[in-house]
């Protein structure tokens, strides 16, 4: 391929490919790396507020990280966070493909279905949340009370405050507000697939499930793996919907590692212990990242 | 089974999911019209005793602070002027990342993925501390500064799928009928990614108007709130005023949806050049 | 011509120099101060509030505040995160729990000391609550907005209906007994919070395990010296009261669950909790969203402790709403005249409308306050009588982290029904070591 950056012949001269990235790159050293550095810098120092003030925030090396990993509550989240993710994305992925084969069969007011699946994206955290405590209420709300008249449950059930609930409550608002997302995609990734290509399997004799499994899984793989990706990316990250919901309570149950984080810093002062957290999960993160590209680009490469 | 089995069992089910996805709106609507005595009862659709009661406590507080449509002009503001550069710079820095190799191209495409996955928790303070040295605390601009760093990463990365679809063959016949870099940029090839500007600024512009956790932070003063932060000021230290809470919700989430509406045929189609093709 | 536009000037004049002798005898500074508190948003305090920036505009015309605040959910991690960035308001409102832990936050304190402000002045007896203000020895607040303590709320009618008189309540085990036959059907003793608010912890702490045990975290009343030896949180007394506690809720279950303080009183309002334990905010509360209900309220004290023989009074917190003055603010005289006229009577009367008992003594024990506010006034007579001397969380900057221990533990022990004694004792040694950091 010509490649559009150098002048045939002649001096060497800066690629304009640099002039075109430079605002991007401005925009995310100044505000994106400092304050990870910032955070990086907090997690080898002493910030214990109710002490620092004093003493200052002197180096401590990776004290502040083994007091991490020595905490019960740290390991705790790990595992709600994998619960949360292992549950969430998968459901989510399965809930969206199911709406986007749903939605791409012809019939009349298709694009009206379309519109209202994407009320749970376009309804902001805040109010999404607000209206599932208010639905979740024990006594006055309403998922009790319609399951109570069908005779789903005999008394009402606990969502937000049983602990064996709570976190299964978290996940359904979080695939509520997630799967109209990964429909979306995923119906863009079906109109593309080719009708012939069912009209030909039709003919050999191939049933439903068949053609599901042979044409569209396949043609929706590189829509399903961007997909996947960036659920991950955006589960990982996820803090507004449980925090609004329960603030990682009761008991600590939906504590996901970025609520810890956060409270490590806000509800028990320790924003080294709160960076260190940080920079670990970050750590995971990118190197999760990473690892996951390469074996999506060396698999499309092969 | 036959065909017409199957286009009835579709509709029901697509009844069923549109139910589940619809419901908390209808809620919220029907919450939004209840005196405060419904809601702490048995729950009902409709409102036995209709009121404006809410709309009337958010929209004409009492307090001399609280101006419900200052909040709402703040969102549009932040969210408006945050896809303007979003869409910009995400442009400019996808055209780059698609069209020329230089060196680092691969690792800058890797962070701007990695970075999407910080944690917001994390960078509170030091963002705060930014902002504060800035001289940006209680501005509306440490909002759109905050959120285009936030929108970044995704709208380039969907911008520069939308630019790889663009067959080179274009660039190189403008670049040798005499066109700049830039000018092959701006009169050749952007115009043809509207779908994916669409896309990719609706996006942009639902993160800037639904944003909560850094509004909270960054913004204090009442008359610099958006409307998220004026939303969830309803939820009292002592009692919640829910419907109002539901009427500003109400408030806040039309728009969305009706831009939702209006630009859907571009999401579809954005998304399907910009992501699917990589 | 020349007369008439020599007239004109000569009358420019003299109103020029009219004006520039009524600025200069009146030049005093423009100034202004920044107010935080997160009652603003509250409707009872918000009239309040803005009633008294209006009055204050008269009294000083100089002095412009600007007030903000988010609601109590992220107040304080605003309040934190402006601290440490240097960027916090001139005038700050908080609780005494608080003080402690904001002020370590900056090298030489985040408040100024305010007691050369009050020295020779009448301020420091005359507002209750005022006690609460030092740390340290240092006065870092004043308690000039307005104060409650906590008692228990009951429904007159469900009372009446399971056949209680209220005046025999004077224990915990009188309490007891009452709440078993309150709790039948739909219908409980009380709504018992369950969720990761402090009011898991304070709620139990005040109406049982503080009594018999004269202090939760430190022994005698919460006092110092503040170290790792002297938690208290697992000694005898206190695991007497948290199994009493786990029991009222696991096995006689005469409390209702309930996921945040605001859904109890709900449950209160509508007849599904028979008591609720609140302060004086509650009367105003119930004011606003369900006036006819005040007839069928009534209002006990705290009862008693009986433990191990030796009846112990309640001695529940304390709630003054106080505010300190920041170190970086550039007017501190202005901001302490500001508190202190809030503290003045004029602006007391306009306090007692929020619903909590103006901390100014004199006025919140004169008949004119008594008429107007009967129910409040009611707890004024529960101190220095039912009450033993109120107790307050120890004003150490390591609270808010100490809190957070006895949440999860509370949590556990009550709501997941673990053993007490075992559960206390870790939490001890998680106090212990956040003691020793």
């Amino acid at each position: 391929m010509q490649e559009i950056g150098r002048r045939r012949g002649g001096r060497t001269r800066i690629n304009p490919g640099y002039f075109f990235v430079a605002p991007l790159i401005i925009v995310m050293i100044g505000l994106l790396l400092y304050p990870i550095l910032k955070a990086a810098l907090m997690s080898v120092q002493y910030w214990y507020m109710p002490k620092s003030g004093t003493s200052g925030n002197y180096f401590v090396g990776f004290d502040n990280f083994l007091e991490v990993f020595r905490d019960r509550f740290f390991l705790q989240s790990v595992t709600t966070t994998a619960i949360y993710m292992g549950l969430s994305i998968p459901i989510r992925y399965v809930l969206g493909l199911a709406t986007a084969m749903l939605l791409n069969t012809g019939f009349r007011g298709r694009g009206i279905a379309r519109s209202f699946i994407i009320i749970p994206w376009a309804v902001p955290e805040v109010v999404a949340c607000l209206v599932w405590i208010l639905m979740y209420e024990l006594d006055f709300g309403l998922i009790n009370h319609l399951a109570m008249s069908l005779g789903i449950i005999q008394a009402p059930l606990g969502w937000l405050t049983d602990t064996r609930l709570a976190l299964g409550s978290a996940i359904a608002v979080a695939v509520w507000k997630g799967f109209p997302f990964v429909a979306i995609m995923l119906l863009s990734g079906l109109q593309s697939i080719p009708d012939e290509l069912y009209e030909a399997s039709s003919i050999d004799g191939a049933s439903a499930w068949r053609s599901f499994v042979s044409i569209t899984l396949p043609s929706l793989k590189p829509v399903s793996i961007v997909v996947f990706l960036l659920l991950i990316i955006w589960s990982i990250k996820d803090f507004g919907i449980i925090y609004l919901l329960a603030r990682g309570g009761p008991s600590r149950v939906t504590e996901i590692l970025t609520v810890y984080i956060y409270k490590a810093g806000f509800s028990s002062f320790d924003f080294g212990k709160a960076s260190a957290a940080g920079m670990i999960m970050l750590l995971f993160s990118a190197i999760f990242t990473v690892v996951y590209l390469n074996i999506v680009n060396r698999g499309e490469d092969a | 089974m036959n065909k017409k089995a199957v286009r009835v069992i579709s509709v029901l089910l697509v009844c069923v999911v549109c139910l589940f996805a619809v419901f908390p709106f209808v809620w919220i609507l029907s919450t939004s019209f209840k005196p405060a005595e419904e809601i702490y009862q048995t729950p009902s659709l409709v409102p036995n005793n209709p009121t404006l009661e809410g709309y009337r406590n958010i929209l004409m507080s009492g307090a001399r602070q609280f101006d419900f449509k200052q909040w709402l002009s703040n969102s549009v503001v932040v969210a408006l002027i945050t896809t303007f550069f979003s869409l910009a710079i995400a442009s400019l820095g996808g055209y780059g990342l698609s069209r020329f190799r230089f060196g680092g191209r691969k690792m800058l495409s890797y962070s701007i993925l990695v970075t999407q996955v910080i944690p917001g928790s994390l960078l509170i303070i030091p963002l705060y501390v930014i902002m504060n040295t800035l001289g940006l605390i209680n501005t509306l601009t440490a909002l759109v500064l905050a959120y285009t760093t936030f929108a970044l990463p995704f709208c380039t990365w969907m911008m520069k799928g939308f630019f790889d679809t663009i067959p080179k063959s274009l660039d190189e016949a403008a670049v040798m009928d005499g066109c700049g870099h830039f000018q092959t940029f701006i009169q050749i090839i952007a115009p043809l990614t509207v779908p994916g500007l669409l896309a990719t600024g609706l996006f942009s512009f639902i993160n800037g108007w639904n944003e909560y956790l850094f509004a909270s932070i960054l913004v204090q003063r009442y008359n610099k709130w958006t409307i998220t932060v004026g939303l969830a000021s309803f939820v009292g230290q002592y009692s919640t005023n829910w419907a109002a809470v539901m009427a500003g919700a109400t408030i806040i989430t039309v728009p969305v949806i009706l831009a939702f509406l209006f630009l859907q045929k571009y999401l579809v189609s954005g998304m399907t050049a910009g992501a699917v093709k990589q | 011509m020349k007369r008439y536009l020599s007239l004109v000037l000569s009358l420019v004049l003299l109103l020029s120099v009219g004006f520039v002798g009524e600025s200069i005898a009146e030049a005093k500074p423009q100034v202004t101060l920044t107010f935080a508190t997160s009652l603003y948003v509250e409707e009872p305090h918000q009239k309040v509030l803005d009633r008294l920036l209006e009055m204050y505009k008269e009294v000083a015309p100089n002095v412009t505040i600007e007030i903000y605040g988010a609601g109590y959910a992220n107040y304080w991690d605003n309040m934190t995160t402006e601290v440490m960035a240097g960027n916090e308001a001139d005038i700050m409102q908080m609780y005494p729990d608080n003080v402690a832990t904001y002020h370590a936050l900056r090298p030489n304190g985040t408040f100024i000391s305010l007691d050369s402000y009050l020295e020779g002045g009448p301020l420091k007896e005359l507002l209750i609550g005022q006690d609460a203000c030092v740390f340290d020895g240092q006065t870092l607040a004043l308690s000039s907005y307005a104060y409650g303590t906590t008692g228990l709320f009951y429904r007159k009618s469900m009372l009446e209906e399971a056949g209680i008189d209220p005046a025999t309540l004077l224990t915990w085990d009188d309490f007891k007994a009452a709440s078993k036959l309150l709790t039948h059907d739909d219908k409980y003793a009380m709504g018992i919070l369950t969720s990761s608010h402090a009011f898991v912890v304070s709620e139990w702490v005040r109406q049982l395990a503080r009594i018999p045990s004269n202090g939760f975290y430190f022994p005698d009343g919460e006092t110092g010296p503040y170290t790792a030896e002297r938690i208290n949180v697992n000694s005898d007394a206190v695991k007497w009261a948290a199994k009493e506690w786990q029991d009222y809720l696991l096995v006689d279950k005469c409390g209702k669950p309930a996921p945040d303080k605001k859904d109890s009183r709900e449950y209160f309002w509508h007849g599904v909790a028979a008591f609720n334990h609140d302060g004086p905010w509650f009367i105003g509360m119930t004011e606003a969203a369900y006036p006819d209900l005040m007839d069928d309220i009534g209002l006990i004290p705290v009862p008693a402790v009986v433990y191990e023989g030796e009846t112990y009074k309640a001695n529940p917190s304390n709630y003054p709403i106080v505010s300190s003055i920041s170190s970086n603010c550039e007017n501190p005289q202005e901001a302490f005249d500001f508190l202190a006229w809030m503290a003045s009577e004029e602006a007391q009367r306009v306090v007692a409308d929020c619903g909590m008992i103006p901390s100014n003594r004199e006025f919140s024990s004169s008949e004119e306050y008594a008429k107007d506010h009967a129910l409040a006034t009611v707890f004024n007579s529960f101190i220095g009588n039912q009450y033993d001397k109120l107790v307050n969380d120890p004003p150490i900057a390591q609270l808010q982290a100490l809190q957070q221990v006895m949440i999860d533990a509370t949590q556990a022990m009550f709501a997941g029904g673990e053993d007490v004694s075992t559960t206390l004792d870790e939490a001890a040694e998680a106090c212990k070591d956040i003691m020793n950091k």
